[in-house]
Parts: C-alpha cells; structure tokens; sequence
C-alpha cells in the first residue's frame, strides 16, 4: 500500500508512506552492513537455490525484480547469478505497479525466461513466465515465538489455530511448528504455506476446474518453453525448498513440466484425494488443509511477522477469526483483531460509496495477476448492466494527483494484486474500491455480512477463472442480462427506482447511460445518416453526445477549453511552438543551464 | 358519528369551496388528544358505510402503555368531520361557499410540537389550524414558534383556549382573574403573530380576537367549548338585544350596570359599587353558576337552570350527579364539536379561498403557468398539482401510503403521472420519474377507503410512490410543472447516536428500518460516517430517544447497539490571515490565499437564505454592498458557497489578470467545497468563513494544472489559511426552557452553570396560581452538555423540575484557539478519535508551502 501513495501528495494524512517505504529495509540490514557481503548475499537472496533451479530449467535470460530499497543489493545479486550460471541476468528497474507484484510485462520486454522476484511478495498467481520467489530469510527466535504462542493459547492445547507468517520468515516456520507440537503439546495447528516458485501452478479449492486450469496453463507453459528454446526445461523443477508435501510437489511440478496428459491426471487424482479429508483453503498464494467437517471461523491465526499489507490481508479475508500476532522485531506478540473491525466499516463505507456512484472508472493496477483482463471485463458488463458508465484507465501506481485529474468520475474500482487493492482513499478525491466491494455495491445477489474478498479470483464465476478464452462467456453473459432487461418490465422498472442513499440518507437516482444494442443502433443511423442534411441547432453545432458521461461532464463545466472565435481572430502564420519536457521547456529561462548541468 | 356512503362523501369532495382541511397544535399536555378524541366519538365524524379494508394502526406490541391508549397519535393522520350549517349561519360565511354541508378534515396534531417537522408538514396540506393553548398558563415557546410557522406558510390559525375546566374545578380564582389571564394569554398570542412577516399584504394580519369568534375557549376532555357569537346567539333568542351589538360587549372593557341595564366603560355605577364587566356576568357566570350548583349537589338550583338553559336531559343521564353529570350538561350546552366545527367553517378558508393567496409561497414555478394558474383556482379541471408531504405506513408494514394535498387538477388511480423529488430542477430529469399511480385511498381517522379518483382541494393517500419518495415529492401530470416548494428546514439535525446491529447478519433488516425511519420524519437524517458506522441525526436527544422506540418495534428480534449521542461541530476563523502559499504537488503552480471570518451578519444571511447562490450575481452583490457593507466589485467575485455550493462560506476571487484563471476555477472551487465540508482540525463543517484568493501561478502548460494538481493545492492553501486565522470551533446550543417550583430555581441554575448554561431570565408562571409559584427558568445550553440534562436536573432538584422545550438556538463560538487552546484540543482530539483518525492535530508546515 505504502508503495502505491508514494505518489507527491502533500496533504498525506500521517506520513505513513514514508515509514512504511523504509521498513522492509530494516530487514535486510545485514546485507548492507555485513563484512562479508557475497556471503550474506549468497545466504540470504538464496542464490544457490536459485541457481540450481534456473540451470535445472535451463533459462537462459533472466530477469530479476527487486522492491526499491532492494535495489542496493541488485548489483550483487545479479552478478552473483550471472557467474553461477552463465545465462543473461538482467534487473528490472521501477515496477508499473506494486513491488509486491510480478512484473512479468516488463520481463517480457526483455524476451526474459523466468523471473525471480525478490522481498516480500503478494503470491499473486500470474500467468506468463515462471517465477520463482526469493523472499529472504530473516531470524526468528523460535523459542520465543513458541513462548508467546503458548502465552495466547497456553490454556487449552487443543485450541484451533492456523499459523501463517509473513514471507520472509516462511524458513522457520516448520521449526516452529515441529516445536509447538513436540515441545508444547499442541494437536490442533495447521500450517499454512506459501510457494516460492510459480508458473501458473496456482491451486484452486475447486478441484473440478483444476483439470481444465492445468490444460490451460500447460499450453501457455508450452509457448513459454518453446521461446526459452531449452528442452530440459520441461523436465521437473521441484526445489527442494518447495518439496514441503506431496501436494506441494504435484501443483508446482504439474505447472512446469509439458502439457503430458499423464501429469495434469495424476494432480488430478492427488487432488480428490486430498479433498477426501481436508478441505483446502488458498488465498493470496497461502495454502491450508483444514481436517473436513472444521469451519476456518473455528480457528485462531497466529501471524508471525510486522504490521504488513500482508497481515491486515489477512484479517480482512479472515474477520471472523481472531488473529493474533508476533513481530519477531521486537518480539511482541499482540491480539490484532481490534482493529479489523475498523477497516473493515471503513470499506463497508467506501461500498456505499460506490453504490451512489454513476460513472466508475476501472483502474487496471496490474498486468501480471493472472485473468485480470477477465475481471476488467466482468467488471465492465457488470456496470453497464446496472446502466451506469464505465472508464477503464492504466495509470501505473496510482496517485493522489493522478486520480484527481478525472473529476468526472464518481468512484474508482482498482484491479490489481490483493495487497496493492486496499487503499485508504481518504486522500483521493474520490473513493477507491476493490472488484469485490463494487459487486457488493452493484449486484443484489451479494451483500455485506462481514466476509470480505480481496482476491478477485474468487469473484469471478467458475467458468471464468481461468482466464484464457472466457471474455467471451461474459459477453454473452451480459448480453443475456441486456435481454433479460429489455423484456422483463419489472426488472427495468426496478432499476429505475432510486435507492436510499446511506451517504446522504436521499434517495439516490440512478443515471442511466445506455451502452447497449439500442445506442449503437442510433450511432450507427447516424453514422449512415452523414450523408443527410442535418438540421443544426442553435450553437450551431451538430455533435450529438452518445450518453457520454465525460461528454454530459463537460456539458456541465465553465470552462470548456478554448473558445472558438471563428472570424474574430485575424489569421496568423504558423510559428514554431515549444519543445521539451514540461519541467521546463527549451524557451523558458534556465534551460540551457539545466542542460549544461546534465551533461 | 354519521355514516355517510362512500358516494356521499365523495360529493362532499367535490365541493372545494365546501372543504377545510385544519391542523391541530399543541404542547403536549395541553389537551389536544382529548380534543381529538371528542371529536372522533362526536356526531360530526364521518364514518364510512363500507366495511373498512385496511386497519391502518394496530398498536404495536411494545409500544409504551401511555401510546397504547392513544394508538392514533404515533402516525398521526386525519379525522373527517361532518357540519350542515343553518341557512342562517351560511350567511356568515364570509367567503364562497356551495350548500349548508361542509367536510372538515382536522389533521391530528404532531406527535411532539417541539419537533419542527411534525408541524410543517401539517403545514402545507392544510389551510386552517386551531392553535391550543392552556387557557391560563403562558404560551410554551414550542406552540409559539408553531404558531409563527403556521403565519408564515399563510395558514390561518384560530386560537382556542383549552382546558377551562380545570381553571373552573381547580383554581379558585375570581371572575375577573379568569378575564385578566384570558385577555392576558391571547394577548401574548397576539404579539407572536404581529411579530411575523406583515409585509405579505394579501394575507391579512391574524389576530385572535374573541369578538370576531378567532378565540375559542373550549374543554377538550369533558367535550364542551364556546365562543363569544355563541352566548350572545342565545342572549339575542331571548332578549330583545341586537346579537352583533352584543358580542363586542362581551369581551373588552364592558361592564354592565344591572340597575340602570346600561352598558358602561367604567368600572364602578354610580354608587361606587363595582361593576361586572360583560364577560364575566354574561359569560363566566352561568357556566361557573353550573359548575357551583351541579359539584355542589344543589339540586333544585341546577334543574332551574337547566331549565332555563333549556337543556333537556334524558333519564338516563338525570340519574347523574356530580361531575358526570357536569359533563353531560356542558356537553349539551355547549357541544365541543358544533362550536369548533363552526369556527373552523366560519373563519377558516376553504381551499378555493386559501389557494389564491398561497400560490406564491406554494409554487415553485412560474405564476403565470398552467401549474399556477391550475393551484390558483383550486381547478379540478386544471393539470394535477399535488404535494406528498408525508408517507404513513400501512397496516402490513411493507408499505408507505403517501399523504399528500390536491392542489389542482384530479389525481386518478391508475394515471401516469410525473413524480417529482426534492432534488428535481425545472427542466433537468434529476429526481423525475414517470409513473403509474397504483391506488388511491382515502384516510379516514384509522381506516383507508380506496377510492377512484380525487379533485382538488382534498387530501388523499397515494399508493405506489414510496418507492420514489423518500418523504416528500410533488405529483403532476403537466411537463412544465416545477414542484410544490418543500419548507425549508433551518434546523441541522445536531444530535446524533451511532447504531449497529448486535450480529452483523441483521444489518440488512437494520437498514431497512433506517430508511423508514428517515420516511417517516423529515428531520431525521440516517448516514454512514466515513468509518463505516451508521448514524441517526436527529434535532434533539428527546426526538432520538422516541426515534429509538420506533427503531426498536420496528425490528423486533434484531438486537441493536447505540452509542452515546454526540453531537456536530463547525469550525470557523477569528482573525484575518496572512496570505498562505500551497504548492501544487508537481511545484508548478502556486495558490495564495487568505481567510478572515465572514461575519455573524453575512453568515446568518446565508442561513437564512436571504443571500443565495442561486440569486442573480448583480442583485446579490446590490444586497451585499447595500445591506452587508460588501465591496460591490468583490460581492461580484464571488466564486462560490460551500460546503454544498449553498453554505456559509465563501471563496472569493481577489486575484487581478491570471491568464487562464477560468481553466482553474472549477478545481479551485471543487476544492473549496471539499475543504469546507471536512475542516481542518475536525472534519466538521467550517461556517462563517471567507477565503479570498490572492494570487495563482500557473504551469503555462495545460496539462500540469489539471484538477490532480489543483484541487490538492486548493485545498492546502485553505487549510493553511485556516490555520493561520486563529481557528476556531463552534458548538451548537439549544435554548432551553424548564419549569421548576420557585424554591428549587437555585438548584436548578447551579446544574445548568455547571453545564456551561447561561440563564436568560426566570419569569413565572401565571402568578395567581396557588401553591407553589412556578417558575420558568430560560437558558441556553450547548447541545453537548444536553444530553440527560433531564436526568441531572430532576436529580438535583428531586424531580420537581422538567425540561420543557430543547431546541438549536445558535452556533456559538468556544473561547480560544483550536491549536492552542488546551481545552479545545482535548475536544478535538476527542471528535478525531471517534472518527477514527489520528489524533495528533495536523501541523501547519503540512499545509504551507514556502515560496
């Protein structure tokens, strides 16, 4: 979240921007300040695993993502893998979006064959390149951690609970777990899990689609393989690190290995077999078995790691359990749900928000989690369903200053990794929510109970998750609703009634912009008609707005751009007009110093 | 009650000239429930023929016993009365009228008369109201301001004088006492109404006078009352007496000599020997002659004059004695509903008289326009013009019947109609919808009678709208109609209590109940803050607390839990800044600007909408520089009102040739309106500030001065500006009124000093009263130090002193500096903590940029 306000803004509310920005660095002071830096390096970046993984595959362009504060390190690093492997190693400056997130595009520039990315990490599932995940490991006294969990649930040692961490501690937590169940006796805890490498292999609780999913992914594997011209590729890339189960080891070995029909069937078989007696929960690339028959409100999480985007993740997806956590920092442990609460009203607010809204925009925070492209469409048809205007924009990271520029626009929906959606907008001009709060917002089928989505993969309708060739089912999905609408009185009807408003405690009407077969039907008459005289109106102009929310905006504003004076202006030659970059052009004073200063 | 058929009543209907349609208020205790219910069990309440189809008002389950016996009062709605008027009488009449047979519809007063909107929204669908007062105690602040409203939307009032019983039964007060207090209430009467809008010409001045039968002296509970015209009607049968003559000698300083049967000025004859004015001899004294003989079982005397009254009684009722017996005397003396009834005919318009003088004020549009003309000649012929000024729930509970006033034209059940909300604007379609009425139906007191259609003049309930009104709307069939004009609300709802359900799994049914809440009173406001919690405003803690009982009957199973009330605050400046630079967040453009308090005169007019946005800019800057001593040129430069482009705030644009200052304006003025709606230190509203913009820099290049960039710098330089004008805050206060008994007063005025209350002034209660001497204390308090002010008091005084009346007075400014005064910033603190916000107070240097 952090990353995604550190856009200019000068009213930020508490400069937790800036604190945020330097904590990761924190963690990885050792690699700044030991003497033997390669070591450390070596140690901590992971570099031998890496290396064998990427001469295993035979990758041979590499791209490496580092978060900003890492990027001190991204010399070494990257020379590091270069000598160990003799492949082309490339580092990826500034993300297009949140560090946390896979910039496969950016990869791609580079023709790359697998990126590893490095720091903490979101888990998204992406679709186009191999990842594999370097978090960092960082020390956690396990003893202590075991005593302050024992401090929490000391009482009643079958207590439920779910352990989870932040990625940079994920090395020790089964240190931790073998002590809690050894040495404390606990019987009830469940380990969640998350993967350090990843190609598509995301794991979904349907165990039916997986079948379809792994087709799918294979078949992108196989395009990916092919440009990494290496037929070793294809032979399994099980880590040792990621070895943690058996199902572990099928859902990454099945994404890398060729689309042979034999793999994709055994996950198959591992998969029903597992969903036999566990039930299996993943979000946000964090994967638990719960025994069948237990609910995930029956148990407890413990969190090992500092306040995060990560955590609070968690206890939004989660707000029914209590969550309590251990800073391994500073070795506190401390019961967090208090505060869930809060954020979460805050986002039932920002919902209301949404529902009151006529023109949203889409704003695409994301090119790398997996059907993103499907949600953007999902997420168009389900407001032009509602008869409100949808605006898609890509603007990168988002800013305050940024957002303000469409003053049109009534709310904001952001597409984009689970830790980068949740943004506190107090700041922007106008709200921001999550796919999942605008289908609460919009459709009647869902409702606010407490749950909370940040996934969009779980929002999507089955047939559409895999997000390859699905954009068409939710086109004729829409159409069937435009049809619906069209015949169904009644349901028009409904859609024109106002709603009560909770913002403003009115009743709230909603506008209606038609997009559909009829307005195009009219564009496309006119557009016949251009031929035909058309009568002018009074300004003398013959533009018709289309149910143009930007265009009926404009409409509305004073100041419409320049005026046109037709006539009233004498003619003038053309001269040559300003050149440069805004930050100062070429005519304006000083520029030829700041110029001299570049060079 | 008459049975009339539906087919009768709806030719009562038709007869605009021969309709009233009268509101009753009251403070509550001062009888107007008895009154109501004497009238619903007289003749004179009409009941229709048919079997009723839907009970609309079966006393929910947990209401409190006290509502239970008066189910009709929680949703209070109409009660039809019945009057053939004498050929005699009809020439009377002072206005139009059509037949001898007229149809009252008398509205049941508002719950509580200390809640604004229960009044104002009688307001508008009637054109007559009978004021009730205590005969003899002075006139609640809560009746007055009623009253002053009623004056204001050109209704015309007739004041009764209720519960003279009880001054005949309990107080032993002489014949000339009782004249002094009566003269002495409707004189206060009186002044209330001088001090409203005399200019309105066409409506003539109220003034209750008992000579000309404005004054009504009636006993709500025992079913009795009278007017002057009556007594001199029944002097003028028997004597020899010229009846008009003798009316104006029955009140004012008449007195009658017996000796010489002389009427004289003077209070003494001739001997010396005091006089009897005419009131008393010929008013007071049969009727306290009645009283004396009948509680003092002095049988012979009173079958005398009951005699001579010629009031003849049944067997039944000759078997009576004592008060019974009083009552029924009285009742047949002097029946309530015939002297009321008469009154509300005689001196209170019709719709075809009213509506004539009412258009301006009514009528949004236009007054040469088919609506108006329509409204103006209460035309059943003429487009349809109705008002729905209050939705009223039916018996199932799902429903909402809109009630609403048939200004012109005919409304038919099934007829496609323009529903107009309070947000639509003349030629725009915001808040229009086009749509079927589904039903009709007439209320009557406790029952709905579905009905076909209805003409103007009429009240009727409307089914099928709720789902596009939330409280009020105006029904048309005309495209060029404008709406009906709501009226307007100057009070904030200032309390407020956060709300949620117990298990977030009811939330949705809580919703819902909040919806209705708000339907069901205008000056309720349910809102989500901005930390997700649901809040109900209302004006004052008494209303939340009736809000809540509704609340909680309304979602029965469904637990829910409230925080304490709270109240809002504003937040203001005291001193003229010096000019804040804001640095737009890409450096190239630069606002400087200015803020100084706007003034209490400037901020008032604001408030009370005598300077308007939407005025033409040359006449408000004419007002402005005539009447506020505004700079002609500056009030021209007005750019904007805020919060909501109508508050009291104003950016003003003080800059001298920026290029392109116009491309900026609109995100200059986004900003202002943002920052004036989230102050600074709170994020409460700001009030009565002026901010001036000085100077803009500006990128030449016009993608760098976009509104990202603008907005954000607007909104800093204000904050700073703010910030560097000795911010302050502003609390509201409520003016108070509580009775107590004069030996308690000291302890009283100690609770509402600590409290921060300042005493205007103690004044008693009629005087002559024995006992203990009551006393009125007045104060003004601030809302926050309100809540359970009750408590407090009755725990002080023993429970001998009652808060009589709560209402917003002002806003008053707190001593000191927001960011430097402890105090205030303890209380800053306190409203960022439960929003949710850091509580730190923002710094300056985070706002101010330096050049």
């Amino acid at each position: 979240m952090s990353n995604s306000l550190s856009g200019p803004s000068n009213f930020a509310d508490d400069g937790s921007a800036v604190i945020g920005r330097h904590l990761d660095v924190h963690h990885f002071k050792l690699a700044s300040e030991s003497q033997d830096k390669i070591k450390s390096c070596t140690d901590i970046y992971e570099i031998d695993r890496t290396v064998s993984a990427i001469k295993e595959r035979g990758y041979k362009r590499i791209a490496l993502q580092f978060p900003d504060d890492l990027l001190q390190d991204s010399g070494l690093v990257a020379q590091l893998i270069r000598d160990q492997t003799g492949s082309a190693v490339f580092i990826l400056a500034d993300t297009s979006y949140g560090s946390c997130c896979v910039d496969e595009v950016a990869a791609q520039h580079i023709s790359a064959d697998a990126i590893i990315h490095y720091g903490r990490s979101c888990q998204s599932p992406t679709s186009r390149l191999p990842v594999i995940y370097v978090f960092g490991k960082q020390p956690v006294d396990v003893q202590d951690c075991a005593a302050t969990f024992d401090g929490f649930f000391g009482k009643d040692k079958a207590q439920k609970a779910v352990l989870m961490y932040d990625v940079i501690y994920s090395h020790c937590i089964d240190q931790l777990l073998a002590t809690l169940q050894s040495e404390m006796h606990y019987t009830n805890i469940v380990k969640s899990r998350v993967e350090t490498e990843s190609n598509l292999g995301y794991v979904l609780s349907d165990s039916k689609t997986n079948g379809a999913l792994n087709s799918g992914c294979c078949q992108k594997k196989e395009s990916c393989c092919s440009t990494s011209s290496s037929t070793e590729a294809a032979t399994g890339c099980c880590s040792s690190e990621a070895a943690k189960s058996d199902y572990d080891q099928c859902t990454n070995s099945s994404g890398c290995r060729t689309a042979t029909s034999t793999s994709s069937t055994q996950q198959l078989v591992v998969e029903d077999d597992n969903s036999e007696h566990t039930k299996k929960r993943r979000r946000f690339g964090r994967t638990y078995d719960l025994p069948v028959g237990d609910q995930i409100e029956d148990y407890t999480l413990f969190y090992v790691g500092d306040e995060s985007p990560t955590l609070s993740n968690i206890m939004m997806t989660h707000s029914k359990c209590d969550v309590y956590s251990y800073n391994p920092e500073t070795k506190k442990g401390r019961l967090e749900s208090a505060q869930v609460n809060r954020a979460l009203m805050r986002r039932y607010f920002l919902v209301q928000k949404a529902k009151d809204a006529d023109v949203i925009g889409i704003a695409v925070g994301t090119l790398g989690v997996a059907s993103y492209m499907t949600m953007i469409k999902h997420l168009k048809a389900l407001i032009e369903s509602k008869g409100k205007k949808a605006y898609t924009f890509v603007m990168g990271k988002l800013n305050v200053a940024k957002m303000a520029n469409f003053m049109e626009i009534d709310c904001f929906v952001y597409v984009a990794c689970p830790e980068n959606s949740l943004i506190d907008s107090k700041e922007f001009y106008r709200p921001i929510v999550t796919p999942f709060e605008l289908e609460i917002a919009l459709s009647k089928s869902r409702e606010w109970n407490g749950d909370y989505v940040t996934d969009f993969q779980q929002l999507l309708p089955d047939e559409d998750k895999i997000g390859v060739d699905k954009i068409k089912i939710s086109q004729t999905q829409l159409d069937a609703a435009s049809d619906d609408e069209d015949y169904s009185d009644k349901d028009s009807d409904e859609d024109d009634r106002p709603h009560f408003s909770l913002v403003t405690g009115q009743f709230k009407q909603s506008k209606r912009y038609t997009t559909n077969s009829e307005d195009t039907k009219e564009l496309s008459a006119l557009i016949q008609g251009t031929t035909d005289l058309t009568v002018r109106n009074k300004n003398t102009s013959v533009a018709t707005l289309m149910s143009s929310a930007a265009g009926e905006y404009l409409q509305s504003r004073e100041f419409r751009g320049l005026e046109v004076a037709l006539g009233e202006s004498p003619v003038e030659l053309a001269t040559e007009g300003r050149a440069g970059i805004a930050r100062g052009y070429r005519t304006e004073d000083g520029y030829g110093e700041r110029e001299k200063e570049k060079y | 009650m008459v049975a009339l058929s539906l087919e009768r009543i709806l030719e009562l209907m038709r007869k605009p000239t021969n309709i009233r349609n009268v509101a009753v208020f009251a403070q509550k205790g001062h009888g107007a429930t008895e009154l109501m219910d004497t009238l619903s069990v007289s003749e004179a309440h009409i009941r229709c023929l048919r079997e009723p189809h839907t009970c609309l008002y079966p006393p929910p389950p947990n209401k409190q016993k006290a509502d239970m016996d008066h189910p009709v009062t929680v949703q209070p709605t109409i009660l039809p009365l019945h009057l053939k008027l004498t050929e005699e009488d009809l020439l009377n009449i002072k206005q139009e009228a059509n037949g001898p047979e007229f149809l009252i519809n008398l509205f049941y007063p508002p719950r509580h008369i200390d809640l604004t909107s229960g009044v104002i929204r009688n307001l508008l669908a009637t054109d007559g109201a009978l004021i009730l007062t205590n005969c003899l105690d002075p006139i609640p602040s809560s009746t007055m301001s009623a009253l002053r409203r009623v004056v204001d939307e050109r209704v015309k009032p007739v004041l009764v004088l209720n519960q003279i019983d009880r001054v005949f039964e309990e107080l032993s007060l002489s014949q000339e006492d009782l004249y002094q207090g009566f003269a002495w209430t409707i004189q206060s009467a009186n002044n209330v109404t001088a001090s409203c809008n005399p200019s309105k010409d066409i409506f003539e001045r109220v003034i209750f006078d008992p000579v000309q039968g404005t004054v009504v002296f009636a006993s709500g509970l025992h079913g009795w009352a009278f007017t002057l015209q009556q007594f001199a009607d029944r002097y003028a049968q028997k004597f020899p007496v010229n009846r008009a003559k003798l009316v104006k000698r029955l009140w004012g300083n008449y007195h009658f000599d017996v000796t010489t049967k002389s009427w004289t000025e003077r209070t003494v004859d001739a001997d010396g020997q005091p006089l009897a004015r005419g009131f008393n001899l010929f008013v007071l004294d049969p009727i306290l002659k009645l009283f004396d003989a009948i509680l003092h079982f002095k049988t012979d005397t009173y079958e005398e004059l009951l005699r001579r009254l010629e009031i003849h009684l049944s067997e039944s009722e000759k078997e009576l004695s004592g008060k019974p017996l009083l009552r029924v005397v009285l009742q047949k003396f002097l029946p309530a509903s015939d002297t009321l009834l008469r009154t509300a005919v005689l001196h209170l318009p019709s719709p075809v008289t009213a509506q004539k003088y009412r258009v301006d004020t009514l009528y949004g549009g236009p007054m040469n326009d088919e609506c108006a003309v329509g409204i103006r000649n209460c035309d059943p012929e003429g487009p349809l013009m109705m008002h729905i000024s209050k939705m009223i729930r039916t018996a199932d509970k799902d429903r909402f019947y809109g009630l609403g006033r048939i200004f012109s034209g005919t409304i038919r059940a099934g007829a496609r109609v323009r529903i107009m909300g309070p947000c639509f604007k003349s030629g725009s379609s915001r808040d229009l919808y086009i749509h079927h009425i589904q039903r009709l139906v007439l209320l009557m007191s406790s029952t709905a009678e579905p009905v076909g259609e209805c003409s103007a003049g009429n009240v009727v309930g409307v089914v099928g709208i709720d789902q596009f009104l939330l409280q009020s709307g105006t029904i048309s069939s005309s495209d060029c109609a404008d709406t009906i004009k709501d009226i307007h609300y100057s009070i904030t709802p200032l309390v407020q209590v956060k709300v949620d359900a117990k298990d977030s799994k009811d939330l949705p049914k809580l919703l819902e109940s909040l919806k209705n809440l708000s339907r069901m009173d205008p000056l309720v406001t349910t809102l989500i803050l901005e930390t997700g919690e649901h809040v109900v405003a209302a004006e004052g803690e008494r209303q939340l607390w009736h809000l809540f009982q509704d609340l909680e009957g309304e979602l029965g199973e469904v637990q829910i839990v409230k925080s304490d009330p709270f109240t809002q605050y504003r937040e203001t400046v005291q001193a003229e800044s010096r000019p804040a630079l804001a640095k737009s967040p890409n450096k190239h453009n630069r606002l400087f600007m200015k803020a100084m308090p706007l003034g209490d005169d400037v901020t008032h007019a604001i408030e009370r909408g005598d300077i308007s946005p939407n005025f033409d800019l040359k006449s408000r800057a004419r007002i402005m520089s005539d009447d506020y001593e505004w700079d002609n040129q500056e009030a021209r430069k007005i750019w904007s009102f805020g919060p909501d482009s109508v508050g009291p705030n104003l950016l003003v644009n003080c800059t001298r040739g920026v290029a392109y200052l116009n491309e900026v304006k609109e995100s200059i003025v986004a900003g202002f309106q943002w920052t004036t709606r989230e102050a600074v230190f709170t994020e409460e509203p700001m009030r009565g500030c002026r901010l001036n913009i000085l100077d803009v820099v500006m990128s030449s290049d016009a993608i760098h001065r976009g509104g990202g960039q603008i907005i954000p710098t607007a909104r800093s330089a204000i904050y700073a500006s703010t910030m560097m004008a000795r911010p302050g805050i502003m609390e509201p206060v409520f003016d108070i009124a509580i009775s107590c008994p004069e030996r308690v007063m000291a302890n009283v005025i100690k609770t509402l000093v600590k409290h921060r209350g300042e005493v205007v002034n103690e004044e008693f209660y009629f005087p002559q009263r024995t006992g203990d001497n009551l006393l009125m204390v007045k104060a003004v308090l601030p809302v926050a130090e309100s809540f359970g002010i009750q408590s407090k008091l009755s725990m002080a005084t023993g429970d001998q002193a009652t808060v009589i009346r709560m209402a917003f007075n002002h806003w008053k400014l707190m001593p000191g500096v927001s960011n430097e005064d402890p105090q205030l910033i303890e209380l800053i603190s306190s409203i960022r903590r439960r929003k949710g916000f850091n509580e730190a107070l923002p710094a300056l240097d985070r706002f101010l940029d330096r050049l």
